[in-house]
């Protein structure tokens, strides 16, 4: 087996960057199991967020890739083991109730509008109900 | 006979001083090279600012909603590590 010919697979990240040999030095299935190790060993892609960065205009996206064993985080240039991971977990929680962004448990107050809680514009429910009540009005009558 | 002892009078309570950042802990991070992998030990101290923003080291979450978004994708890998 020729092991120069096999790159090392926790360098391989694009495919396309690996350059194959070609020649009788090829040696497909211990460049199969490489392939497949490089595969299963690639983080996983977790989620991103929006942040600003010093000395760069504008937001930057930082990307959080999960290693596939568990053992650690990437949030963008930074790792963070499993135990350091939940601290950060705990720490930004804290950080959640200090500014007062908690999911909220009730729905917001409807807005303060002339139309608010009436539903159809010019639907005017009390006047339908009194007239269907008075055997004016069919149902599906009246409304604008 | 004594005196009188004054009345207590109340002094003015000292206005409160400006709000300033707060250190909320450090994480014991690494920054990966991205070269060659080989990681660097780097604390990543986490702040909440006087404008309610969330500094993580160099990075600065000013948009409440990405702090629970992170906080989601958090809580995403601590469950994927059944931790």
């Amino acid at each position: 087996m020729n092991a120069r010919a096999i790159p090392n697979p926790q360098a391989i990240h694009n495919h396309d960057d690996v350059d194959l040999p070609f020649g009788d030095d090829w040696n497909h299935a211990a460049a199969a199991i490489h392939a497949e190790h490089a595969v299963t060993t690639r983080p996983l892609y977790v989620g991103s967020i929006t942040a600003a960065q010093r000395g760069v205009q504008g937001s930057v996206g930082v990307e959080l890739h999960l290693a596939a064993n568990g053992a650690w985080l990437d949030i963008g240039p930074f790792r963070l083991p499993a135990r350091e991971l939940r601290r950060l977990q705990h720490l930004l929680g804290i950080v959640a109730a200090c500014i007062g962004q908690r999911p909220a448990t009730t729905p917001p107050a409807p807005e303060l509008t002339p139309e608010a809680g009436r539903g159809i514009v010019g639907w005017d429910l009390a006047r339908t109900a009194s007239e269907l009540s008075d055997g004016g009005l069919s149902e599906g009558e009246g409304r604008p | 006979m004594s005196e009188p002892r004054p009345p207590f009078v109340a002094q003015p309570a000292a206005p409160a001083p400006p709000p300033r950042d707060c250190l909320i802990g450090t994480i014991r991070a690494a920054e990966v090279n991205p070269l060659d992998g080989s990681p660097t030990r780097a604390p990543l101290p986490v702040w909440v600012t006087d404008t309610n923003a969330v500094q993580m080291g160099e990075h600065l979450l000013t948009d409440p909603d990405q702090v629970l978004n992170l906080v989601g994708i958090l809580l995403t890998a601590l469950r994927i590590m059944r931790i």
